[in-house]
Parts: structure tokens; sequence; C-alpha cells
């Protein structure tokens, strides 16, 4: 059987022959194409995204790390030197409240408190007052030893914290010695009730280079006073009635009677005053201040205008280069501390540029249909 | 390729102008649906094709790198895609029975016809894809060894051996 050669090219031709004129596939793909192209595009945007959110994160997280190291040490130095110090003076004044106990807080070596850092810095907000409770008498005694570059001024600021109207009063004050062996010591005698006052005031003054509190509890000391003052007015009545109803009674006994008389109402003069002078120890406090010159540092000099905008200048200038070595510093802590992360996002973001470009290269191309 | 005359009209439809589609599609659509009906055998089979391969124009537009012809790279794009469908309807126990044959051209076709599809199908894969480029009607035989990636000669070689199979096939001799 024979085939004709033009029939068989026919015939394969027509194989790939489409004779149907109704087509517009392309349209049908175009509408099926946009949404899954937008998805598809976006995908990688997700990617990258979700990359930039780990970079933030990163960022945010290298940011904080100093910072939460900062507050750490801090407050470990902040716990070290509390440890070191004593109680809170909230304790303290419990502790002083119950009486007969000290707190003394020995500055050498360590930073002082906040409240006594710099003779410059405004006086701390003062304490509540130690008010002993109504049933409890007890005599307060502080000593407060200050370092300052200028002695004088501090002992005359010293003795203005006594205030008169209150009875209050400097009990003995001394200025001995030249430059560097100057010392100051002031004994003031200051309201109970104002002591903290007085001692935040002191601490606003200089340098704070040690503080001892003690309170002495002297309730029954006291209370046993009062009754043997109470006992002996009770026998001075006692031997006026003997008196004044023996009217008749030999003159011996009559001058036993006034002698024994006279020896209470001495031995009750003698009470008296020692219960005033128990309270008036327990209603003033007192405050020994001893002020030594601080040699390390210059004495301030008298702020007129142009000195104080000159050391505001500087001291802008110390902030300003301060705050630029702490950027630089948590510059180079972001950048080497976050170089795993860095590394490892740089990595991530190549790979998919990679991907992407190869992709995208591999969709512009098409290779020959293998035969 | 900078003398191919249907690289503006992918560029315009990469800058966003669906009209640029539309007039590839009107100068290849149709060419294009006859030749993946030729390979997949299946009217429905190659609308998918050429819908995939537009689909797979739409999306890499912007990023064509002009290496051949567009129309070249359309044309692989569609027998890749062509070959991959018919494979994977093979593999598929109830879409392997292809229709014997386009129904309209079944109507129009005779017992000599059918004998020469029969017998085409009957070859090896490679041979059939050579015969059916060879003798579709959009394309040149440089263009269908361009569309292969394949020199002219080997083309003609490959089609002269592919037409002797196809006769032994037939079991007779073709007379010109």
């Amino acid at each position: 059987m024979s085939i004709d050669q033009s029939s068989l090219e026919a015939t394969l031709t027509s194989m790939t022959a489409w004779n149907d004129p109704a087509q517009g596939v392309w349209q049908t793909a175009l509408a099926a194409t946009r949404p899954v192209r937008r998805q598809r595009l976006s995908r990688p945007s997700k990617l990258v995204s979700v990359l930039a959110v780990l970079v933030l994160v990163g960022l945010a997280v290298g940011i904080m790390l100093p910072s939460l190291g900062k507050a750490r040490s801090s407050r470990r130095v902040a716990s070290e030197m509390s440890v070191a110090s004593g109680p809170p003076p909230a304790a303290k004044t419990a502790a002083r409240a119950r009486g007969g106990e000290s707190t003394n807080y020995a500055m050498a070596g360590g930073p002082p408190p906040p409240a006594s850092a710099a003779p410059a810095s405004p006086p701390p907000p003062p304490q509540p007052a130690i008010d002993a409770p109504a049933d409890r008498m007890v005599i307060r005694k502080a000593t407060v030893e200050l370092k300052t570059p200028d002695v004088r001024a501090a002992f005359a600021k010293a003795a203005q914290v006594t205030s008169e109207a209150q009875g209050e009063y400097i009990e003995s004050s001394s200025l001995t010695g030249e430059g560097d062996e100057m010392q100051a010591t002031m004994t003031l005698r200051v309201a109970a009730t104002r002591l903290s006052t007085v001692l935040n005031q002191l601490r606003g003054l200089a340098e704070v280079t040690s503080e001892n509190s003690t309170g002495e509890d002297i309730t029954d000391q006291f209370v046993d006073l009062d009754a043997r003052l109470r006992n002996e007015q009770r026998i001075e009545t006692e031997l006026l009635e003997l008196l004044a109803s023996r009217k008749d009674a030999p003159l011996r006994e009559v001058l036993e009677l006034r002698d024994s008389i006279s020896r209470v109402r001495e031995s009750i003069e003698r009470m008296t005053a020692q219960r005033e002078r128990l309270s008036r120890l327990v209603s003033l406090a007192t405050v020994l201040v001893i002020i030594r010159p601080d040699s390390t540092k210059p004495p301030p000099i008298p702020d007129g205008l142009g000195r104080y905008f000159v050391k505001q200048l500087r001291s802008a200038w110390q902030g300003s280069l301060t705050f630029l070595a702490d950027s630089i510093a948590l510059l180079v802590h972001i950048i080497i501390g976050g170089a795993v992360f860095w590394i490892a996002g740089a990595l991530i973001l190549a790979a998919i540029l990679t991907a992407r470009r190869r992709a995208t290269r591999r969709l512009g191309q098409e290779p020959a249909p293998s035969l | 390729m900078p003398d191919d005359p249907d690289l503006p009209l992918l560029q315009r439809f990469a800058k966003g102008d669906n009209a640029a589609l539309g007039e590839l599609a009107r100068r290849y659509e149709q060419p294009l649906l006859g030749l993946a009906l030729g390979i997949v055998n299946n009217r429905e089979l190659a609308r998918d094709a050429v819908q995939d391969m537009w689909v797979r124009v739409i999306r890499a537009a912007a990023s064509f790198q002009a290496q051949s012809s567009v129309r070249t790279w359309m044309y692989r794009i569609l027998i890749n895609r062509a070959i991959t469908l018919r494979q994977a309807a093979a593999r598929k126990p109830v879409s392997t029975t292809f229709p014997e044959a386009d129904a309209a051209t079944a109507v129009h076709a005779g017992e000599e016809a059918e004998r020469i599809r029969t017998a085409v199908r009957e070859l090896p894969e490679n041979q059939q894809l050579i015969l059916l480029l060879a003798y579709h009607e959009g394309l040149t035989h440089e263009a269908a060894a361009d569309v292969l990636g394949i020199p002219l000669g080997t083309l003609k070689s490959r089609l002269h051996a592919a037409l002797t199979a196809l006769r032994a096939k037939l079991g007779a001799e073709v007379v010109a």
C-alpha cells in the first residue's frame, strides 16, 4: 500500500493545526495570573519584611542589652553599698526608736550615699522626723564627719543649721589648724524631732566620710526617777502635816522633823533637776560635726555669672564628649556583640537575593526541549 | 535578539500594556495551540499547556533576557510544558485514554490520515517532536532548530531518520 508524500506532509501538518478560531487563552491566563503574580512577588517581600523585623528586634536587643547590663551592675553596686553601709534610713529610724542601738555609716573607701555625694548637689529631701513614742525616752546622739575643700565655709554653714526658735543651740565649736591640717569641730543641740532634717542639711554641706548615730533608752530610768520624786514629795507632805499637828512637841523633836523635811526637800530638788536634765537630753539631740579638708579637690570658687557660664559650658562639653564616647561604645557593642546576628542576617539576605536572582533568571530563560 | 519583532511587544507588556500581550497572542496563540494539540493529542490539555505557557510568559516578561527570540522562548516553554502534561496524563489511569483524535479533524480525516497519525503516535517521543515541529505551520526549519537548540543540519538529519521510521511503521513506501 502506497502513501502519497503530499498526503503524508498534509497529515503531519494537520496534526499541529488548531481549527477553532475562538481562543483567548491568554486572557484567561492574564486574569488568573494577576493575583498569583502579586502573591508570588509578595512572598520575597514578606521574607524581606520578616528579615527587617528580625534585624530590628536584634537591634533593639543589642541596644537594650548594654542598658540592662548597666542597670544590673548598678543595682549590684547599690546592693553592695547598702550592705556595706548598713540598713536603710527607715530601718535605722525603727532601730533608733527601739532605743539603745547605734548605726554607723563608714564612708571610707566607698562611695558616699547620694544625699551626700557632692557639696554642690542640692540638699536631699528631708527624711521623716525621728519621733520617739510618747512613752519612750530616748537620748539621741549623732556624729557626722565631713570632707570638703573649704572647711571654713562648711563650718560657717553648719553653724546655721540650728534653729534658735526651737531652743536649739551650738554647744561648742572650734576651728583649728591651717591648710591640710585644718579641722572644725562643732557640737550642736538640736530638737530631737528635727534630727533627721539637721543631718540631711549637714550631709548636703560636704562629702560625708562617716556618720554615726546612737540612741540611749532612758525610759526606765526616767520612770524610776519620777516614782522616787513622787515618793519624796509624799514624804515631805507627811512630814509637814506631822510638824503642823505636833506644835506642842518638844523642841528636839521639832528640830529633827525640820531636819528631815530639809533633807527630803533637798532630795526632791536634786531629783527634779535630774529629771529636767534628762528631759532636756531627750528633747534635744546632740550632733557632733567634724569637718576635715579634702585636699583632692580644689576649693570652690565663688560663682559669678561669667564663671557660672564657663562652668556650665565646660560641663556641657564634658557631657557631650561622654555622650559621644557612650554612643561609640554602644555602636561598637551592637556591631561586635551582635556580629553573629549580623552575619546570620547578611547570609540569609544574600541567600534570599541569590535565590530570587536565580529564580528570575530561570524564569526569563527556557531550556530547549531535550530530545 | 535586537531585531526580534516580538520583543517590543513583550517589553510593552512588561510595562503594563496588556494590549501588547494581546497582539502577541494574535500572532502566535493559534499555532501554539496547534503544536500543543500535536504533542498532547487532547484539546483540553493543549489549552492547559498554552495557558500555562502564557502564565509563565506573563510572570517572566519583565525578566526576559532576550537570549533567544520571544517566539522561540514561547515555543520552548510550550513544548516543555506540553511534554510534562502529556507525561502526567499518561501516569493517570483515568486520563491516559486520550481521545483518538481531535473530533473536528477526525470528521475530515480519512482512513489514510488516521493511519499516519497512529503511526506517528507510535514513534519515539523525540522523533514525534521532530516531525511535529518540522511540519508545524508556524515554524520554518530554521526556527524549529532554534526552538530545539540544535543546528539546522542536525534537525534535517533527525527529520530524515524520523520519516524513515514513520515509513517503516506505515509498512509501505511513500511515493513522491
